[in-house]
C-alpha cells in the first residue's frame, strides 16, 4: 500500500483552487475571547484580542515558521486554521474551500487532511491506550483500513518515524520524550493529511534529540509532499525547517519572508530583537543586543497605533497614533513598521 | 585565585523500588568568587541533582553517597543540618526554574522577601522593609516601595525571577545557585534576566553555578563550563577553550546539532543518534559509547578517566 494512495481523491484539485498555489489562505481572522468584566458590576465586557487581523497564506509543500512569545497567538491562530476553535471573523480557505461554508461532514471530511502535533509528547498521548491504538485511532475514525490492513498501515507508520512494530503493543510511559514525539506525529501522519500544524514540536525534547525530530519531520515532508506550518518560540528551532518565516507579536504579523531574508535582512525592531535574544555558540562576539524593555502588554488592552511601540527603541509620536499595515514593497518580504518599511 | 566551593568526587543516588539509580557520579568542580560555571546536561545528566546536593536539599529518596563538598574549607556533608541552615539561604543561596511555584501564592512579595531577610538576621520592622525595597530596586523592580504588597499571581514570569533574585540575594550570599532560572521565560525576557545575574555576579563578587541545558547561554554569560552526560562529567574547561577546542564527541555533537542562525540553507542538522541511556542500567565503559560516532570497542570496557588534555581543560574520552 502506497502512504499517499489514501489521499488521491482528496487532493484532486477542485476548480475555482486550479490557480491558486496557496493550500492554506488566511483572510483578516480575528479570535477574542471573553476575559471577564472591567469590575463587579461593569457592563463592559472585556476581550482578549488573540489573533487580530492576520492574513497569509500558505503555499503547498512549504513549511512556514510561525515565531513569537507566550501571548502572541500563535497557537490560537493554528487552531482557528485548522478549525479546532472558530473565529470571530475572518475566513480560512483550505485548497479553494472556505472552511466557514463547510457542513459538519464537511468539515469532518476536511478534518483527515488537516493535522496537528502537539508540544507536549507527555501529555498528548492517552497513557492507557497502546501505542497500536494511539495510532489507529485516525484509521478507524475515518474508515480508512481495518484489519490486517489496518495493522500492516500502524507498522508502516511507525516504521516511517523510525520505530519498529514492536512499539505497537506498549504504552506511552515506555518511551522517551522523543520516541512519543514520534508516536504523535505517526499518529497525525495515519489519515494522509496534507496540512500539519507542528505547534512547538521540539520544544519539550533534549538538544540532542531535536534535531532528530526536525530531521524526520524534513524527510516526511518530502516523501509525503507535506505543507507545514511549524509554531515555535525560537527563531532558532524554525531557521532550518522553515522556506518562509512569519513573526507574530500581539495577535498580529509584524513581519514575513523567505527564510534567508528573515535571518540576513530583519527588518522590524521586534523581530532584530528576538534575533539578538538568542544566545549563540558563536565565537564571534556580538556586535550589538538589542535590549527590549518591559515585557508583552496584556493582549486584554493592546497599545494604541504600533503595539509593540512601548518596548521599541525606535518609536516614533506617529507610532503611538496610528497602526502600521502590514506590507511589502515589493514582492515577499512584508514588514508591519512606520520606522522600517520593507525596503 | 583561591576556590570558595570546591566539589570532589560527588556521588548522589536515589533509591528507587526500581533500585538504586546514580545521579550523580565522581562529579568533581572547583568555584571561585566573582566566576560563572555553566553546568550543562540534559534530561537525567544530574546537573540538578548535582546543586540540590550541594544545598542538601535532596527528596528523601535521594543521598549522598561519596565525595566532598567544600565550602570555604569546610564539607558541607558533615556540618549538622542547623548548622548547614546557617549556611544554605544565607552564605549559598539557589533560584528554580519555575518562579511561579518556588513564591507562596498567599503571601506579598514584600513578606516573603522579608521572610527571607529575616530568617537570618535580627532587623526591625522597619529595616526589613527598608532592606525589601533596596533588594527589589537592586534586581530592577520599578517603584518597589508600590510592589511590595503584590501578590505573585499580579507579577509576570520575568518580574517574578526578579523576586527570585532579590529573595536569594537579600542576605548577600557568597555563592548563587540557578537551576534552569529562565527556562520557563520567553527569549527576550530570559535576556533580561541573564544580563541582571550576570551584572549583579559582577558587582558583588559572586560566585554562581549556572544550571542550563542551553550551550548558546553557557558561551554567552558563563567563564567556565561543566559538561555533564548521564550523572558523568564529559569535559571541563574555560568557555573560551572549550567552545575554540571542543573535543568530547558528546560535546562536539551538542554544538553540532544547535541550529545556525545565520538563514543559510543546509541539508540537514547533524543530529546525536539514539536516545539518553537509562540512569537505571546505564551503559558499561563510556555512558556516550552507544551514541559515539568514533566508539571503539574498548570503550564500553572501561569509564574514561577526566584527565587533562590540554593546561586546563580536562575530558573524558579514550579517544581524544
Amino acid at each position: 500500500m502506497s502512504l499517499v494512495s489514501g489521499s488521491d481523491q482528496a487532493s484532486a484539485p477542485i476548480a475555482e483552487s486550479a490557480t491558486a498555489a496557496a493550500l492554506i489562505r488566511v483572510e483578516n481572522l480575528w479570535k477574542e475571547f471573553p476575559a471577564g468584566s472591567e469590575g463587579l458590576l461593569s457592563r463592559t465586557r472585556l476581550t482578549v484580542k488573540a489573533v487580530a487581523g492576520v492574513s497569509l497564506d500558505i503555499q503547498r509543500g512549504e513549511t512556514l515558521g510561525l515565531v513569537g512569545e507566550s501571548g502572541s497567538g500563535k497557537s490560537t491562530l493554528g487552531r482557528l486554521i485548522l478549525r479546532l476553535i472558530e473565529p470571530t471573523r475572518g475566513s480560512v480557505w483550505f485548497d479553494g474551500r472556505d472552511l466557514s461554508t463547510l457542513s459538519r461532514a464537511g468539515l469532518r471530511a476536511l478534518r483527515r487532511e488537516m493535522q496537528l502535533v502537539f508540544q507536549d509528547p507527555y501529555s498528548s498521548l492517552n497513557p492507557r491506550m497502546k501505542v497500536r491504538a494511539i495510532v489507529g485511532e485516525g484509521l478507524e475514525i475515518h474508515q480508512l483500513a481495518r484489519g490486517p490492513e489496518k495493522e500492516a498501515r500502524i507498522v508502516q507508520l511507525l516504521e516511517m518515524v523510525g520505530m519498529g512494530a514492536d512499539a505497537m503493543n506498549r504504552y506511552p510511559h515506555e518511551f522517551s520524550g522523543g520516541q512519543r514525539q514520534r508516536i504523535g506525529i505517526a499518529r497525525a501522519l495515519a489519515v494522509n493529511p496534507r496540512f500539519v500544524v507542528l505547534d512547538e514540536p521540539v520544544s519539550a525534547l533534549d538538544v540532542s534529540i531535536q534535531a532528530q525530530i526536525i530531521n524526520l519531520l524534513q524527510d516526511l515532508q518530502e516523501k509525503l509532499n507535506l505543507t507545514y506550518l511549524f509554531i515555535a518560540h525560537d527563531l532558532r528551532v524554525v531557521e532550518h525547517i522553515s522556506r518562509r518565516v512569519a513573526i507574530m507579536y500581539l495577535g498580529k504579523i509584524v513581519e514575513i519572508a523567505p527564510r534567508e531574508e528573515i535571518y540576513a535582512n530583519p527588518r522590524h525592531p521586534y523581530t532584530r530583537a528576538l534575533l539578538s535574544a538568542i544566545p549563540t555558540i558563536d565565537q564571534k562576539v556580538k556586535s550589538e543586543r538589542i535590549k527590549l524593555p518591559g515585557e508583552m502588554p496584556s493582549p486584554v488592552n493592546p497599545p494604541s497605533g504600533c503595539s509593540f511601540h512601548p518596548r521599541c527603541p525606535y518609536a516614533e509620536e506617529r507610532c503611538k497614533i496610528t497602526e502600521p499595515k502590514l506590507e511589502g514593497a515589493r514582492g515577499t518580504h512584508k514588514v508591519a513598521c512606520h520606522v522600517f518599511p520593507a525596503q | 585565585m583561591a576556590a570558595l566551593l570546591e566539589v570532589k568526587s560527588l556521588c548522589t543516588s536515589f533509591f528507587t523500588d526500581a533500585g538504586e539509580v546514580r545521579a550523580v557520579d565522581r562529579v568533581s568542580f572547583t568555584l571561585e568568587p566573582g566566576k560563572l560555571m555553566g553546568l550543562v546536561g540534559e534530561s537525567g545528566s544530574g546537573k540538578t541533582a548535582t546543586v540540590l546536593s550541594i544545598m542538601r536539599l535532596l527528596p528523601e529518596s535521594g543521598r549522598v553517597t561519596g565525595g566532598e563538598i567544600l565550602f570555604a574549607g569546610r564539607d558541607l556533608l558533615k556540618v549538622s543540618e542547623p548548622e548547614m541552615r546557617t549556611i544554605r539561604g544565607a552564605k549559598i543561596a539557589m533560584i528554580f526554574q519555575e518562579p511561579m511555584t518556588s513564591l507562596n501564592p498567599v503571601f506579598t512579595i514584600g513578606s516573603q522577601v522579608g521572610e527571607a531577610i529575616r530568617l537570618h538576621q535580627r532587623t526591625s520592622r522597619r529595616e526589613t522593609r527598608d532592606r525589601v525595597i533596596e533588594a527589589l530596586r537592586m534586581v530592577g523592580i520599578a517603584d518597589p516601595e508600590r510592589r511590595i504588597g503584590d501578590y505573585p499571581h499580579q507579577l509576570s514570569g520575568g518580574m517574578r525571577q526578579r523576586v527570585m533574585i532579590a529573595m536569594a540575594l537579600s542576605c548577600n550570599p557568597q555563592v548563587l545557585i540557578a537551576d534552569e532560572p529562565t527556562t520557563a521565560l520567553d527569549v527576550t525576557i530570559q535576556a533580561q534576566i541573564l544580563e541582571l545575574i550576570r551584572e549583579l555576579q559582577e558587582r558583588l563578587k559572586l560566585a554562581v553555578i549556572l544550571v542550563t541545558h542551553d550551550l548558546g547561554i553557557v558561551n554567552e554569560y558563563a567563564d567556565d563550563v561543566t559538561i555533564l552526560y548521564a550523572a558523568r562529567v564529559m569535559e571541563q574547561a574555560s568557555v573560551k577553550e572549550l567552545f575554540r577546542n571542543p573535543m568530547n564527541p558528546y560535546t562536539k555533537g551538542l554544538l553540532e546539532s544547535i541550529p545556525g542562525i545565520d538563514g543559510k540553507p543546509r541539508r540537514r542538522l547533524q543530529a546525536i543518534p539514539g536516545a539518553i541511556p537509562s540512569a537505571l542500567r546505564p551503559p558499561p565503559g563510556c555512558r556516550f559509547h552507544p551514541r559515539c560516532p568514533i566508539a571503539i570497542p574498548q570503550c564500553a570496557e572501561a569509564d574514561p578517566p577526566l584527565l587533562e588534555k590540554v593546561l586546563n581543560h580536562y575530558v573524558a574520552c579514550i579517544r581524544v
